[in-house]
């Protein structure tokens, strides 16, 4: 497009990249395999057999994910958004075959990869990719009112197949994720927040029926939670449709969450349940969590210093090296390295909203909010999780964490959303 | 409607970073509050952490007989470890110091060992072997002890304190080598014990099992709260190993046989399996001072013994072989046809001279003219001086090569080569005009430079009696895991078939007998009764003026051979008056009947004696 694209657009991406963001990436990119190194170089105490270990090789493997990200990222910034636009649709028919071929090759059990040759991938994962595209083209091409609940419902159509798929795998925490775009979304095209808590209120009903059914054998706040959704329902003037439909889904809860709680297996009931009450198991899920806060806790202002931590060699920080990475961070570089991070992608989230309010192109004003959302929403649910705030959900740290797939997905996507904060001239 | 939409749009946008910024604060909040906040909870619970896991050291497979009687098994004995996080309290170390005598700075030492390695988290050991007494000091004062701990191990106990010392080796604290040299699963830690010596060691892979673990909750004592035990991994106790050595026989060798004060060796092996029924090396020293750990003043005084029981005799002790070599000078005349069995000699005077050196018989009036049966049955040496010219160094050390001497057995465990002279021995030790031929008048009687260690030669006699094969001894019969089944059988092995041409077994096999059995023979105190045993006497010379090293080599029964074996008494005197009864006594106790003492040849009447040099069994 420029005349002066120069070798392979190096200067066209020299010129026109987002410098702060790029830096906020490339920063944790760096903290990301100074930390692997830690955890893999420090042997587990008292145990030194038997896969307790995170083995070296993690560490060279995930130099080698980078530099292929790195390759992505790069792409990701080069690809014209209008054909990803233009394929928006096509993507996510392809995401969707492949994440039915996985349930398909996986036969029964947990099953989220694909192998391709020597390469194996989390459909999953590029499922997320697919969704924001898609999600972005058509909000930016339908009119009418955001706030009326079908304009609602149809953006929610498109998050449902594959959101159910990734369920039956099952992975509840990956599929949160999509709500995580769609929500974020749908504000951005002037949902108002109040509507938005009445579109969250059938999942706090849930939550909230749940907890005091299992907990405490109640039901009497639920009770009053409805009443109360159906009053700011009246107090908003929705539609009479809208009226009902609110409070049928909310009411209908009553009936769904015992049916639906029956279904989840046990290990997700598991997490719920010792996320409400971590003392009834010390060893499961709450156990991690409080682990996980030991450590952080551990490291205080200025951390135990590199290589230094002592939690991780007690292997009782689970997925040290995936999930629970930020424990290591906030262990051994205490607050200011764990405040350090969050501001890093704070900075991140913050250029990334930036992008999306000063673009022009209504693709490129919904693509970008969608990738900083999803960003944003796997930051605070990770590091929530890390410091016992949110649920145990088993999302990675983005850019930190080990994994491949995840880290090729989220540095594709950032590639992308420096190039849309580069093309925000563009109708 | 364009500002409106605009309007609204910005209104939107800062309300989405104003979420994002609120969301971010929280976290750092939070943050804030566990770190900073509450860092001293939390440092404390890291410091405490709760849960350990344990590992549990699978106990070491038991070493038992061929039978399957235990000769090495395990007792708990109780260790003292510190929390690595208790070595900075230094009252903890004083209290620990003057309640239990712990050397503190050597514990010190071994933490900062740890942490060179980068385990400065493991526990550290600090004592080892406690009394009842020290036992319950702790466990009553346990809060006066916050991160000190005892657990108990499996301790290397030898059964019969010094029975086959040479044989069974003892274990001991693995060396920092060993822990760097090993990995993976089976990876040794600083404190573990391994085999150092003998089968603990040759069989070291296999009596180790693997280890297990617990997950276990402690409190800032660390005293165990519970247990997961759901989590836990059972060990898997290692294999057992069983001998074949023979206890009963072994054990009466080195208990009631054996002359007191005296070192020596005493081999008996199956003849046709190459099997050790017995491999005793006297003195032998308790195995269990080893196992508990010994002190080096303790030490040095083992090693400081003018017997050295340090040392392995059986298989590691090069002896000059005396007269018991005149099996293989034999086997040599014989082979290169120097000599042949009927041919008279020339008469033995009681010396032999060469140049301006005399070479003295040890019978000093002469044996007169003799045949090779005789000179073998009498040990006539100058019988075999005279022949020494015409075979010659090199002819004599071929025979002896082929005969396994001079090369290792092939025994699992360590052994010497022993020394087989030839000219280029001579040549490279003397110089090539530094010697003359009257060397192998020395060789050809088994003194001079050749020296065999008692495997060797009993491994030699098993080829007599099995009609020439070269076995190779064998010590591990078979190999026991935990639930019976059998791992790995030992296959017997020959090394070398046919060692003999007939004619030289028939005169071997023949002259062996008369030296038990004959008129003139020199071991008549090996025969038992009820049994026929044939051997050769050896009474080699030492150097320096001190007693002569006492031999026997033997094979019984004459007519079946079933075990064969050599019997040293270092600096005894005759072979014939000192290790000939022992060989007996070996006989009678394998073949199980009594010993009834050496005077029964001498009881017998002139016409049995000359049934029993024919062969024929009364």
């Amino acid at each position: 497009m420029s005349h002066s694209a120069g070798i392979l657009g190096l200067r066209r991406f020299a010129e026109q990249v987002d410098r702060p963001a790029l830096g906020a990436i490339l920063a944790l990119l760096l903290l990301s395999l100074v930390t692997l190194y830690s955890v893999t170089r420090t042997p587990v105490l008292d145990l030194g057999q038997r896969g307790l270990d995170v083995g070296e090789g993690v560490f060279w493997r995930q130099i080698v994910w980078i530099v292929i990200g790195l390759g992505a990222l790069y792409v990701g910034f080069h690809l014209p958004f209008r054909l990803l636009e233009a394929t928006a649709w096509l993507q996510y028919a392809v995401v969707l075959l492949l994440l039915i071929a996985v349930l398909l090759v996986g036969g029964s059990g947990v099953e989220r990869w694909i192998r391709l040759g020597p390469v194996q991938f989390q459909p999953s994962e590029f499922a997320k990719i697919a969704v924001v595209f898609v999600l972005a083209r058509y909000l930016a091409r339908s009119a009418g009112n955001g706030n009326r609940l079908r304009n609602v419902i149809l953006p929610l159509c498109i998050v449902l197949p594959p959101v159910g798929l990734i369920l039956r795998q099952p992975d509840l925490g990956t599929s949160l994720v999509f709500f995580a775009i769609l929500g974020p979304l749908l504000y951005w095209r002037g949902l108002k927040l109040w509507h938005m808590l009445l579109l969250v209120s059938p999942g706090i009903s849930f939550l909230l029926h749940l907890y005091f059914r299992t907990q405490h054998a109640t039901l009497w706040p639920w009770l009053v939670f409805v009443v109360l959704v159906f009053g700011v329902t009246l107090w908003r003037r929705l539609y009479l449709l809208e009226n009902i439909c609110m409070l049928v889904v909310n009411a209908s809860v009553h009936v769904l969450e015992p049916m639906l709680w029956e279904r989840l297996r046990q290990y997700q009931q598991q997490r719920i349940v010792s996320f409400f009450d971590p003392s009834i198991d010390p060893m499961g899920q709450g156990y991690h969590v409080a682990q996980s806060k030991i450590a952080v806790g551990a490291g205080g202002f200025l951390g135990q210093g590199f290589m230094e931590g002592t939690q991780k060699e007690l292997a009782f920080l689970p997925a040290r090296h995936t999930d629970f990475i930020f424990s290591v961070v906030g262990e051994e570089f205490g607050f200011v390295g764990a405040v350090l991070v969050v501001s890093l992608f704070a900075l991140l989230v913050v250029r990334g909203i930036g992008f999306a309010a000063r673009a022009r192109n209504g693709f490129v004003r919904y693509a970008a909010f969608g990738i900083t959302s999803y960003v944003m929403f796997q930051v605070t649910q990770n590091v929530g999780m890390t410091v016992g705030l949110l649920p145990v959900t088993g999302i990675p740290l983005p850019l930190v964490s080990y994994g491949g797939s995840s880290l090729l997905v989220t540095l594709f996507l950032m590639g992308v959303l420096l190039n849309l904060g580069a093309r925000w001239r563009e109708y | 409607m364009a500002a409106l939409a605009s309007r609204a749009s910005e209104r939107i946008t800062q309300c989405a970073y104003v979420i994002v910024v609120a969301v971010f604060t929280l976290l750092t909040v939070r943050l804030f509050q566990v770190q900073v906040l509450e860092h001293r909870t939390f440092e404390r619970l890291a410091r405490e952490n709760q849960f350990r896991i344990k590992r549990v050291v699978a106990p070491r497979g038991v070493i038992r007989d061929r039978t399957g009687k235990s000769l090495v098994d395990n007792v708990a004995e109780y260790q003292l470890f510190i929390d690595a996080t208790a070595m900075h309290n230094d009252s903890l170390l004083a209290r620990l110091a003057h309640d239990f005598g712990v050397d503190t700075t050597a514990a010190q030492a071994r933490w900062q060992a740890l942490r060179q390695r980068r385990r400065g988290h493991d526990p550290v050991k600090a004592l080892g072997n406690l009394s009842k007494a020290q036992l319950s000091q702790f466990e009553e004062n346990l809060e006066r002890y916050p991160g000190a701990w005892l657990d108990a191990r499996g301790r290397r106990r030898y059964i019969f304190g010094d029975f086959a010392t040479h044989v069974l080796g003892y274990v001991g604290e693995v060396t920092q080598e060993q822990v760097d040299g090993s990995e993976g699963a089976r990876a040794y830690r600083l404190g573990d014990v391994a085999g150092k010596s003998g089968v603990e060691a040759l069989s070291e892979m296999e009596l180790r099992g693997f280890d297990g673990r617990r997950w276990v909750q402690v409190n800032a004592a660390g005293a165990e709260l519970f247990e997961l035990v759901d989590k836990a991994e059972p060990p898997i106790a290692g294999h057992d190993v069983f001998l074949t050595i023979d206890f009963d026989l072994q054990h009466a060798i080195e208990t009631r046989m054996w002359p007191e004060g005296r070192a020596g060796a005493a081999v008996v092996m199956d003849v046709r399996t190459g099997e050790l029924l017995a491999a005793v090396s006297k003195p032998g020293y308790d195995l269990n001072r080893f196992a508990i750990g010994i002190s080096s003043a303790d030490y040095e005084k083992l090693r400081n013994d003018p017997l050295t029981p340090l040392f392995n005799r059986y298989s590691m002790a090069a002896y000059p072989p005396g007269s018991t070599y005149k099996v293989v000078s034999s086997a040599a005349l014989l082979d290169h046809r120097i000599a042949r069995v009927r041919e008279w000699k020339q008469a033995c005077p009681g010396w032999y001279q060469v140049g301006i050196r005399t070479f003295r018989c040890h019978k000093e009036e002469g044996h007169g003219s003799l045949t090779m049966l005789g000179g073998f049955t009498q040990s006539c040496d100058v019988y075999y001086y005279q022949q020494a010219r015409a075979l010659g160094v090199d002819r004599l050390a071929q025979t002896a090569r082929q005969l396994g001497f001079g090369a290792r057995t092939g025994f699992a465990l360590p052994e010497a080569d022993g020394l087989v002279p030839d000219t280029r021995y001579y040549n490279r030790v003397l110089g090539e005009r530094g010697w003359t031929w009257a060397v192998a008048v020395n060789c050809i009687i088994g003194q001079g430079e050749v020296l065999v260690t008692p495997l060797q030669l009993a491994r030699l006699v098993c080829a007599v009696a099995n009609g020439g094969a070269l076995v190779q001894p064998q010590i591990v019969h078979r190999v026991v895991d935990a639930r019976g089944r059998v791992v790995r059988a030992v296959t017997p092995e020959v090394e070398r078939d046919g060692i003999f041409d007939d004619s030289v077994l028939r005169f071997l096999r023949r002259a062996m007998l008369n030296v038990v059995v004959g008129e003139r023979g020199t071991g008549h105190a090996a025969l038992p009764e009820s049994l026929i045993v044939a051997g050769k006497t050896g009474t080699a010379e030492t150097p320096g003026k001190k007693e002569d090293h006492a031999w026997f080599i033997f094979l019984a029964p004459h007519d079946k051979p079933e075990i064969a074996g050599a019997v040293i008494v270092e600096r005894a005197g005759h072979g014939g008056a000192v290790a000939a009864p022992i060989a007996r006594q070996i006989v009678a106790e394998y073949f199980g009947f009594e010993d009834r003492g050496v005077a029964y040849w001498r009881r017998l009447p002139e016409l049995q004696r000359r049934r029993l040099v024919r062969g024929e069994t009364s």
